[in-house]
């Protein structure tokens, strides 16, 4: 899975969550949920990071499933009845259907975790530069911006205490030390792209790339595969 | 030899357009090649900006050039575009955190390569080749956020050194290294001097004694970037002693500790390692400490540790009581701080509110009434941090703890900072400021505490 275009690779996963959201069966979901696990295995990404996203994923799923259930019982009533939420429920007329919505919500959490787990994030800029053609200020200010992440938050914990300690009470909504951090996120935003400029970076085309990616055969392989199978209840 | 290098030329440069106010008025200099020119003065006098214009960063980035030209080995260097610019001029700037996009070493010399259109397949032998050529192997793959501070400095010299530019300008490299990563800065610095002889260094800084023994000419500037003095001899700077004379301590000796230190541990986690221990120290009334050791050796820790943000074993008492027992806003009623980057605490949007309730007189002492109207975030860093400990000791906090306040300030508002701190401890105010100026320490503090392998332990002034 690793080595799928990183491009590629987040344009089908979104087709594919597009597809399976007209999805009423059971056991499609199902395989989707399964493949990605075995990809998941396969490329060794495989770990507790896959419990964090599937608790909340279970929580959410658990209450459609029960919400679909209850309401959903009444077939054509509801169909009378229906709001907006019930556009969704209409379909869901006995278990399998409320099964059906539910397992919806975990093929997409497996699809996002299929891409989040096994694309580095460096490589996912790149390969928008090269292959989506995205402007190159922007992905290497999105990655100067993600290698900062550390110090912001540092910066941003001694900030809350700093105000704490001035004897100012701080409720988990205050936007003081917010309005702070955005004072020097502008004056660091400032300092990077000065030493960036220092190092040659103009943000125009004509530069190399170290890393360059290409789309190969097996990356078409893989996303036909992979929509044939979010499309497979059509036919089946 | 002809001035080929570096020429300025009448520059007048300000930051707004229309405000009277230049930085820099009718400047001229010249640097020839294979000169490393220290180019010294107070905050103020315009040396960073000069930088950042030799580098050809600013007008660009910022202000406005009403006059005058500079020549970077005969081009104007500000109508070169970045790309070919870093053939002339590089930089390594004074704050170690924010000069990298990538996330080691080895990505951030591919990406000044891919810059410069170098052919990919070579860029990794390139790297490696410079790396040995230097000694720095170790430091090519060890993500940024692990590296220290005068490592992140070492590895932004080499991204300027990697290039091959004509001049490399240095912006105040060392404002937070202790001794030891500014010699092992320098020494890099040394050999790149030793093989590559005709490269041009200009440095900035506030400390000549930084640079002796690898400086060969030193500019000092005063306002508006007046050349004072420019010469191949070491020049005189004012020191502390000469802005502000020393206070001699008063004391109070019979009085109570404020803060006492029994066989403290400071660990971060349950199950992880001591980091910090202080066995027995004390902290009474009047006491100016003076808190030093290598940069991540644990300062800031003990302080977060006091100011009751991390768990401790053993017992640290604060005005009697034990600090773990006291609640926070308690805490903060008896003890402040300032931190390295003061402008984190600001909370109002004026200096004269931030100040409040102290009266002008105050600010006026600190050189801020003309500022009184100005939002603090437009202040210099000096300046900030004045105004931080202002706000302090305004709260009648008792002890005030200060990380670094010699960080990116020069001698005489540090100075001028201790003075006021002095002042008060005659009244019973109690401070402790972390530094790695064993000058500063020597000069004020009437105890020095010094950590050594995470254990905290006071020296005995009268030795040292």
């Amino acid at each position: 899975m690793r080595k799928i275009n990183p491009s590629v690779k987040v344009i089908v996963i979104l087709l594919s969550a597009l597809i399976i959201s007209f999805s009423p069966s059971v056991s499609w979901n199902v395989v989707i949920i399964a493949l990605c696990f075995i990809s998941l295995l396969l490329s060794g990404c495989l770990s507790r990071k896959v419990l964090n996203v599937l608790l909340p994923a279970t929580l959410a799923s658990l209450s459609i499933f029960t919400a679909l259930l209850l309401r959903g019982g009444g077939g054509e009533e509801v169909f009378e009845s229906s709001g907006n939420f019930l556009v969704v429920s209409s379909s869901a007329s006995n278990i399998e259907d409320a099964l059906a919505v539910a397992l919806r919500i975990y093929a997409y959490a497996f699809l996002g975790m299929l891409f989040s787990f096994t694309t580095d994030p460096q490589a996912f800029v790149y390969s928008l530069m090269q292959q989506c053609r995205l402007d190159a200020k922007f992905a290497y200010g999105v990655l100067a911006a993600w290698n900062l992440l550390p110090m912001i938050k540092r910066e941003y914990d001694q900030t809350k205490l700093a105000i704490l300690v001035r004897g100012v009470k701080l409720c988990p909504w205050s936007m003081k030390p917010l309005f702070t951090a955005l004072v020097n996120a502008l004056h660091w935003a400032e300092n990077v792209a000065m030493a960036m400029e220092s190092k040659g970076f103009d943000g125009n085309e004509a530069r190399t790339y170290y890393i360059k990616l290409q789309v190969r055969y097996y990356d078409f392989i893989w996303a036909i595969f992979m929509l044939a199978v979010s499309m497979a209840w059509i036919w089946f | 030899m002809e001035c080929n290098t570096c020429l300025i030329d009448d520059v007048t440069f300000r930051y707004f357009e229309k405000s009277e106010r230049n930085i820099l008025e009718h400047f001229n200099l010249c640097i020839k090649e294979g000169e490393t020119v220290v180019i010294l003065g107070e905050s103020g006098c315009g040396k960073s900006t000069l930088a950042n214009l030799i580098s050809g960063l600013y007008p660009e980035n910022g202000g406005f050039l009403i006059n005058g030209s500079i020549k970077i080995d005969g081009v104007e260097i500000k109508d070169v575009p970045p790309k070919e610019r870093r053939e002339k001029v590089s930089m390594v700037f004074q704050n170690p955190d924010l000069q990298f996009c990538m996330g080691n070493l080895r990505g951030e010399l591919r990406f000044s390569l891919e810059n410069a259109s170098f052919d990919s397949e070579k860029m990794d032998m390139m790297i490696d080749s410079f790396a040995n050529e230097y000694s720095v192997p170790s430091l090519l793959e060890r993500p940024f956020q692990t590296l220290s501070g005068g490592e992140k400095q070492k590895a932004s010299l080499c991204c300027a050194m990697m290039l091959e530019s004509k001049v490399i300008v240095l912006d105040e490299p060392f404002a937070n290294l202790d001794k030891a990563s500014r010699d092992s800065f320098l020494a890099l610095l040394k050999e790149k001097r030793i093989k590559d002889p005709e490269t041009t260094i200009i440095a900035i800084d506030h400390r000549a004694e930084n640079w002796i023994g690898i400086a060969t000419r030193w500019i000092v500037l005063g306002e508006k970037g007046r050349i004072i003095s420019d010469g191949k001899e070491f020049p005189h700077l004012k020191t502390y002693g000469e802005y502000f004379a020393p206070v001699t301590h008063h004391s109070i000796p019979d009085a109570k500790s404020f803060l006492e230190f029994k066989n403290t541990l400071v660990k971060p986690g349950k199950r992880e390692k001591v980091i910090l221990e202080a066995t027995d120290l004390s902290v009474k009334p009047g006491d100016m400490i003076a808190f030093l050791g290598p940069s991540g050796s644990g300062k800031t820790t003990l302080f977060l540790t006091l100011l009751g943000t991390k768990p401790y074993e053993g017992s640290i008492t604060l005005d009697g009581k034990e600090l773990r027992k006291i609640k926070r806003k308690d805490i903060y009623k008896k003890l402040g701080v300032v931190f390295q980057n003061p402008s984190n605490q600001f909370i109002a949007s004026t200096v004269r509110e931030e100040a409040k309730p102290a009266d002008l007189e105050l600010l006026a002492s600190f050189g801020l009434a003309n500022y009184s109207r100005y939002s603090p975030y437009m202040l210099s860093q000096g300046q900030q941090r004045k105004l931080g400990v202002i706000s302090m000791i305004t709260c009648r906090q008792r002890l005030l703890l200060l990380d670094e306040p010699t960080y990116g300030q020069d001698t005489k508002a540090t100075a001028s900072i201790m003075k006021h701190l002095t002042e008060r401890t005659t009244k019973g105010l109690s401070v402790i400021f972390s530094t790695h100026d064993e000058a500063l320490a020597s000069l004020y503090a009437n105890k020095i505490w010094k950590i050594k392998n995470g254990r905290i332990y006071e020296e005995d002034k009268s030795i040292g």
